[in-house]
């Protein structure tokens, strides 16, 4: 979640103003006569930054609690492994196949606006299997989009938790000489700004390599 | 045998499968032919494991074909023994169909390019008989009398695989 870094390291700095402007308006330590006079407003500033701060790491809570949302998507061949780049490698063929786990767990409001883009080469074609084509468009030749619309539930309030396996089958168009190609798997997640402030997305990508290779 | 290979025509709306008839016998030249259909917007299907096995089944229990030889993209070569095997017992015994098909339908569950190629022999209306290969990369073979018949079958056959 984004915003909950820019929230941890804001937080002190909006506490302490919040208290200054607080105390400023009213010192509950001035009625307080066991705190001697010369301290009053540092004690007060101490106890109002304390409040401050307990309530602001609250709404943080709360705010992780019912938006923070988390994508993953990992490419792979035999293992799932975030950490991993998966090189793909066409057959004689011209088809290959990588494998690829989506997870989705979070507010089913922002995930549902979410879509991933997965971009490849320019040489290669994709295809999807009839049933993953629910959820996974081919836009261009070389690209596809997947909906988490489709992922997610209609209950705006209920939280998300949905896992799906995609198999991107590939063809490339054939090497005349023994010209070698490479290029990159990718994604690109595009969100609405809520999206972009509360959902984390986690992936890697895969290198493929033509026949000849 | 005639060939083709079968294309997404991306010019029209709802991905229309066509056809691209081939001479393999003349110099061809694969790249430039690919290259070429590729230019005028049409994307290479994949025949995907799934897709093989609808094949099948069509072949083997609507028009009564026999499946010749089925080869994979891994090199299994236990796997292309018991497939073999299982052939064989089709040959003398229809129902082991039901065994093969669930074999298929395994590996396909695992991978959607695992079966490179699928063959079959059977007869036409007109008792010609028909030769048809299937290759993963979207070439197909159809006995010379009957390509165009038979292309027009396969392509009505896959389809709704390509429906988005």
């Amino acid at each position: 979640m984004k915003i909950g870094k820019i929230f941890t390291v804001l937080r002190p700095v909006l506490s302490a103003l919040i208290a200054i402007y607080l105390l400023s308006l009213f010192n509950l330590v001035d009625y307080v006569s066991i705190v001697p006079e010369d301290i009053k407003f540092e004690t007060g500033l101490t106890i109002y930054f304390a409040i401050v701060e307990n309530i602001l790491f609250a709404i943080k809570l709360k705010i992780k609690e019912n938006y923070a949302s988390e994508i993953t998507c990992i490419f792979y061949k035999e293992d799932a492994d975030i950490s991993n780049k998966p090189v793909i490698k066409f057959d004689e063929n011209d088809v290959c196949q990588v494998k690829c786990v989506l997870d989705i767990r979070g507010n089913n409001n922002i995930l549902g606006k979410s879509k991933i883009r997965i971009s490849l080469p320019r040489w290669v074609d994709v295809q999807f299997d009839e049933i993953q084509s629910e959820i996974v468009k081919t836009e261009e030749r070389h690209e596809c989009l997947i909906n988490l619309n489709h992922l997610v539930t209609n209950d705006k309030k209920a939280r998300a938790s949905a896992s799906c396996q995609i198999n991107l089958a590939m063809i490339a168009l054939p090497s005349k000489e023994l010209n070698t190609y490479t290029g990159t798997g990718k994604i690109i997640v595009k969100e609405t700004i809520l999206g972009k402030l509360l959902c984390d997305f986690k992936s890697n990508s895969f290198e493929l390599r033509n026949s000849t290779y | 045998m005639d060939h083709g290979k079968l294309f997404i025509d991306k010019n029209e709306s709802n991905n229309k499968i066509v056809k691209v008839p081939y001479d393999q016998s003349q110099k061809f030249d694969y790249y430039s032919f690919v290259r070429k259909c590729h230019e005028e917007g049409l994307q290479q299907v994949i025949i995907t494991s799934k897709i093989m096995i609808e094949l099948a089944k069509y072949y083997f229990l609507d028009r009564k074909f026999r499946i010749s030889s089925i080869e994979f993209i891994e090199e299994d070569k236990e796997l292309q023994t018991e497939i073999s095997s299982i052939l064989n017992m089709l040959e003398k015994d229809r129902a082991y169909f039901e065994l093969l098909i669930s074999k298929l339908e395994f590996i396909a569950c695992h991978s959607s390019i695992d079966i490179k190629k699928i063959c079959f022999k059977g007869s036409s209306v007109s008792n010609n008989v028909i030769n048809l290969m299937f290759q993963v990369n979207g070439i197909y073979g159809v006995s010379n009398t009957n390509f165009e018949e038979e292309s027009n079958n396969v392509i009505k056959k896959i389809k709704r695989y390509f429906i988005q």
